[in-house]
């Protein structure tokens, strides 16, 4: 786990649909170069079946890396700062309410590795700790290499009037890979945080199943954890 | 085990499905001893409810023994003979910590939340066998019900009452008191419940109960005009057209003090107003036929209080805003807060005060739910409320 993890996706920024479309619509110019006889066509032709087949594109990358993908979320949970900053400071406990995070490890010198499985990809990355106020706020950054580049911060502070504790993420993607593999970060951030505040204020995941047997791995490990 | 379970519009069936099992710490297992078919159990049977899937087990209005608790339960016990509220709330957010259970932050899953969210802003607490909109949990139409949270969603039962005097206490009997509590019933008010169905049934002795010196009871159905004015309330078949005058009539001309609507999206108004809503429903350009809230607000004296028991889910369309604003009206609405008035009216039930009991006219076994569905749908054969044992 402390070798830079590089997976076989690193880069890919083309949303899977989009990546058919390309393929599809490339064929499409290209066939109609050949009949043509045209240069252009078939070069625009020839750069969307790759952009389709790899994945990757050039494009998106300079508009990610230069512009990034910011998001934010706050919420308030019945806690102290202090009982949020300490759940969430021990980074293994993340994955009980963080649905893509499946491992995270902490090595001596505090650099964290970290493994996501996100529509069906394992993707890696390790990250450093840039500020650690206890009970106050966390800011972290992914260190050079990994999967997904990242900047962000955990701010904890009492909501007025005795209200709880406001947690408020936010989270800057500089990663080329944005595009794809988090397509909807705004929304798995949402749902992480309401899994946190459920574990933090009753200690279980809400489910709608009737079984054990139809709990999904996370919910059974947080199940088994958090008591 | 048998349960009802849900295909599609009209279609339900009675299915043979696993035994549910404790799943998470707080969790009980129930044994059903009776159900009833609730009126939101409509929106499901007519198709009205998005995230149903297939095989969903229906029902909300349950209650029974206590078989099984999880390692978190501390006041439920196994052997408990327990009413079930039916929102889940986990009793610990700021919400339930303020008796604002059904906007508990914790019971339905973050999918759920999020899309709850999407629709109406915040989200708010699961609900029994009420779609994945509203966490996707097993209904209580069944032999066994997994009861998330039972030390919080369980009401103990005495022995001296009935299953069918306590059925009520999770639904529809706090339901109806919440309508009429809405009301700030002040002596000498007169009080108007549009839809006398069982909520509307609920909400008429409830208001009599809460001091009102007279109610109004108004819809088309006979069996539930009789049932309204045996609770002694004045009966207005609306049938007959010209509510709005003799509401006036009634009322002096000042209107009724409070108009309870226990209607809701599912109207079935006469004439234009009708034709209108239905129409525009069915081209999915207004989701809720407001018949019964426009009428209210007309008849309602000024600053008086509109109370809303019936459910709306989406957006209502030609809305007498003009009326509510210039007599300075009330409104106050929203899903039960079943958890905070249990308790109290359990206690008015032990003190014979009120037997909720007089509501039931139909009494089957869980195999015949699904022809129950069509008799209540159809509101034919007398039927107001039906309960089933398992």
């Amino acid at each position: 786990m402390h070798q830079i993890i590089r997976s076989r996706y690193r880069g890919i920024n083309v949303p899977r649909g989009e990546r058919i479309a390309s393929v599809v619509i490339g064929v499409a110019l290209a066939a109609m170069a050949a009949k043509k006889r045209s240069m252009l066509l078939g070069a625009l032709g020839a750069v969307l079946i790759g952009r389709g087949a790899s994945g990757r594109s050039a494009l998106y990358r300079l508009r990610a890396t230069r512009k990034g993908i910011s998001i934010h979320r706050s919420i308030t949970v019945q806690a102290s700062p202090l009982e949020v900053y300490r759940l969430w400071r021990d980074f293994t406990n993340l994955p009980k309410f963080m649905e893509h995070v499946t491992e995270v490890e902490v090595d001596a010198d505090g650099i964290s590795t970290w493994r996501v499985r996100e529509r069906g990809m394992t993707l890696g990355w390790r990250a450093e700790l840039t500020e650690d106020t206890p009970g106050r706020r966390l800011r972290w950054r992914s260190l050079p290499g990994g999967d997904v580049v990242h900047e962000g911060t955990l701010d904890l502070y009492e909501a007025a009037g005795g209200r709880g504790t406001v947690v408020e993420v936010r989270i800057l993607y500089r990663s080329p890979a944005a595009f794809a593999l988090r397509a909807f970060p705004q929304i798995e951030l949402a749902e992480d945080l309401a899994r946190l505040r459920m574990l933090i204020e009753t200690g279980e995941l809400a489910t709608g199943a009737s079984h054990p047997a139809e709990l999904t791995e996370q919910a059974y490990l947080a199940r088994e954890v958090m008591l | 085990m048998k349960a009802v379970t849900w295909h599609g519009k009209h279609d339900l069936r009675v299915s043979d499905v696993p035994e549910p099992g404790i799943v998470n710490p707080h969790d009980a297992i129930i044994r059903v001893t009776m159900t009833a078919i609730c009126g939101t159990d409509l929106h499901l049977y007519n198709g009205f409810m998005p995230g149903m899937r297939a095989g969903d087990i229906i029902g909300h209005e349950f209650m029974g023994d206590v078989v099984a608790v999880g390692k978190a339960c501390e006041r439920v016990q196994v052997g408990d003979r327990v009413a079930v509220m039916c929102a889940i709330a986990c009793g610990r957010c700021w919400f339930c910590r303020h008796q604002q259970h059904v906007g508990c932050d914790n019971t339905n899953p973050s999918t759920s939340q999020l899309a709850l969210e999407l629709a109406f802003g915040h989200s708010g607490a699961a609900l029994y066998g009420f779609s994945h909109l509203y966490g996707g949990y097993a209904g209580g139409q069944a032999e066994y019900v997994r009861v998330p949270f039972a030390d919080v969603g369980c009401l103990a039962v005495p022995p001296e009452i009935s299953d069918e005097q306590a059925i009520f206490l999770g639904d529809i009997f706090p339901t109806g008191f919440q309508a009429a509590d809405n009301c700030d019933i002040q002596p000498g008010d007169t009080i108007a419940v549009f839809g006398a169905g069982p909520v509307g049934q609920m909400a008429i002795r409830s208001a009599l109960l809460l001091g009102a010196d007279r109610v109004i009871a108004i819809d088309a159905v006979p069996a539930r005009l009789k049932m309204a004015a045996e609770a002694g309330a004045v009966i207005v078949d609306e049938s007959h057209g010209g509510l709005l005058s003799r509401l006036d009539d009634l009322t002096g001309g000042r209107g009724p003090d409070a108009c309870i609507d226990a209607v809701g999206m599912e109207a079935h108004g006469g004439g234009i107003q009708n034709t209108y809503d239905r129409v525009k429903q069915a081209l999915r350009l207004e989701n809720d036929r407001p018949i019964a809230l426009r009428e209210a607000v007309m008849a309602c004296r000024k600053f008086g209080t509109i109370s809303v028991a019936g459910v709306y889910s989406g957006f209502i369309d030609k809305f007498p805003m003009g009326a509510a604003f210039n007599k300075g009206l009330t409104f106050k609405m929203g899903q039960t807060q079943f958890h905070k008035y249990a308790p109290d009216l359990l206690r008015r039930v032990q003190l014979r005060h009120v037997d909720p009991s007089f509501v039931i006219t139909h009494r089957v076994s869980l195999m015949d739910l699904p022809r129950a569905y069509e008799l209540f749908n159809a509101k034919a054969d007398g039927c107001v409320k039906v309960v089933a044992r398992p």
